[in-house]
């Protein structure tokens, strides 16, 4: 178990230097880390599903200018490890165990935040003594400072990822095993009512009022197709 | 043109432009990322420490642009820093303002085209691939859904930075008429329009893979999702946040629970 906690932060940590300092490819987003945190604990689907969920609610939070969004990294990698490592151990259903795991990981990304403000105000010093050095010529300063600030980056989602899974697990696990019935229970009704949340996030970037016809179209002639399917079969 | 700047040297420019959001701060903001970034062509072009030491005082001033839009600047940069060297007068005092003149438009079109409209639009379509592959008879295929996401966001990220360093080097500050030409504000309604579409097909097929089973026609089962929705997409209109409508739905659903 340590060994995975471990070996999952680390590899969190890595993909993470996406998020800042590569500019964003796509790698650091929740769709590719929730499979893959998901493949290396044995149960993809579960890193699908919470992939896709992360992805869908911050879909429209945009790191433009100097305003940071949400860092969705962290809760991705922390919900797929709490829900995979706790779901034979714990009582409940899976997807209500998700949803918790979920609900407790969101904060995670409000912390990252936070600590991205410290970090860049601690850049700022470094510019400043960067220009002072200036004079001594030397262009080595400059690609120290870029490295140091890739560890920085590491190390801060190696922490975020580490410390809640490895030592939030079993507090986790008891405030989970203490919650009454119609919690278990009544958190599964939320199950499919937070993708369709997801989408309406999605459309409320993409539809515009002139493609709304394209959008019904679409949507009437699959669900003819699904029919079709069904009367061929 | 390439007299005393070689093609390796653009070629590792274009590498550590990939990194110039690694040291952003509140002051200067890319200031680091940007010197980082042309340096193999600080090492080309200034040999002496005097020379190196005025290099780096020129670029570490404030700059910030789109990180995908950064290498056109860079290839205009690194091209009066030649024709600087090799003799031509006035054309230091060029850098600053084409620095300051184009890093804004830049960076409204490359924050419209890329943060806005193409990763969300990549993060759409793998999303609806995986739901629709997800729970059917070939589980592996969803797995095509974040290899074609990352795809389809970085062949057009990595093209324009391409194109953005090489054509701004040859080019001068004809580079902003060269990527007006790509017309990526025409790229923005193709996506809306292909996002339409996409919605429609994974709103209209969801509906086994979440596992609703309300009603015994399927059809019924799809006309709840739209509906529900819609419903979430009328109170995203009049700006609630999602992450407090996420709240309120878990909580909604304990409270029913609870009465039932």
């Amino acid at each position: 178990m340590f060994v995975d906690i471990l070996l999952i932060s680390i590899i969190a940590g890595i993909i993470a230097i996406d998020v800042r300092t590569i500019g964003g490819t796509m790698l650091s987003r929740p769709l590719v880390v929730g499979p893959l945190v998901g493949l290396m604990l044995g149960d993809v689907s579960i890193g699908f599903y919470v992939a896709i969920l992360v992805e869908l609610l911050w879909i429209g939070l945009l790191p433009i200018g100097a305003y940071l969004p949400v860092e969705t990294l962290p809760i991705t990698t922390v919900t797929v490890s709490l829900t995979i490592l706790l779901k034979e151990v714990v009582a409940i259903p899976v997807p209500a165990l998700l949803i918790f795991a979920l609900m407790a990981s969101i904060p995670l990304g409000y912390i990252g935040r936070w600590a991205e403000v410290h970090i860049r105000n601690l850049n700022s010093a470094m510019s400043a003594s960067l220009v002072k050095e200036a004079e001594k010529g030397d262009f080595s300063r400059i690609s120290l400072i870029q490295g140091v600030n890739i560890f920085i980056t590491f190390l801060k989602n190696f922490i975020l990822c580490f410390v809640p899974v490895f030592f939030g697990l079993e507090l986790f696990q008891n405030i989970v095993n203490s919650m009454p019935l119609q919690f278990k229970e009544g958190v599964l009704y939320a199950n499919w009512l937070i993708p369709a949340l997801g989408f309406a996030v999605v459309m409320e970037i993409f539809l515009v009022a002139k493609h709304v016809k394209g959008f019904f179209l679409s949507y009437f002639i699959s669900i003819a197709l699904f029919y079709a399917m069904k009367v061929i079969k | 043109m390439y007299k005393l700047v070689k093609k390796t040297d653009l070629l590792k420019v274009y590498f550590r432009s990939f990194l110039i959001e690694a040291s952003w701060n509140f002051e200067s903001m890319q200031n680091i990322g940007f010197t980082y970034g042309i340096l193999p062509v600080g090492r080309r072009l200034c040999k002496t420490k005097e020379e190196r030491a005025l290099f780096s005082k020129r670029h570490l001033k404030f700059f910030n642009t789109h990180p995908s839009m950064a290498p056109a600047i860079m290839g205009v940069v690194i091209n009066l820093e030649e024709r600087h060297k090799l003799g031509e007068e006035g054309v230091l005092e060029q850098i600053e303002g084409v620095k300051s003149s184009m890093m804004g438009p830049l960076a409204a079109i490359g924050d419209n085209v890329f943060w806005e409209y193409l990763r969300p639009f990549s993060a759409i379509v793998g999303v609806s691939i995986v739901l629709l592959f997800k729970d059917s008879r070939h589980p592996a295929l969803a797995f095509l859904g974040p290899l074609i996401a990352i795809l389809i966001y970085n062949l057009v990220n990595a093209y324009i930075r391409y194109k953005g360093l090489i054509q701004g080097y040859e080019r001068g500050m004809e580079i902003v008429s060269v990527i007006q030409s790509f017309n990526l504000t025409g790229l923005i309604d193709k996506l809306k329009f292909s996002a339409a579409l996409i919605l429609g097909i994974t709103v209209a097929l969801i509906f086994p893979a979440l596992n609703i089973k309300y009603f015994a026609t399927a059809f019924f089962n799809s006309l709840l999702f739209l509906g529900v929705t819609w419903a979430f997409l009328g109170m995203l209109k009049i700006k609630i946040y999602p992450t407090v409508i996420f709240y309120s739905i878990i909580a909604a659903a304990i409270l029913v629970k609870y009465i039932f």
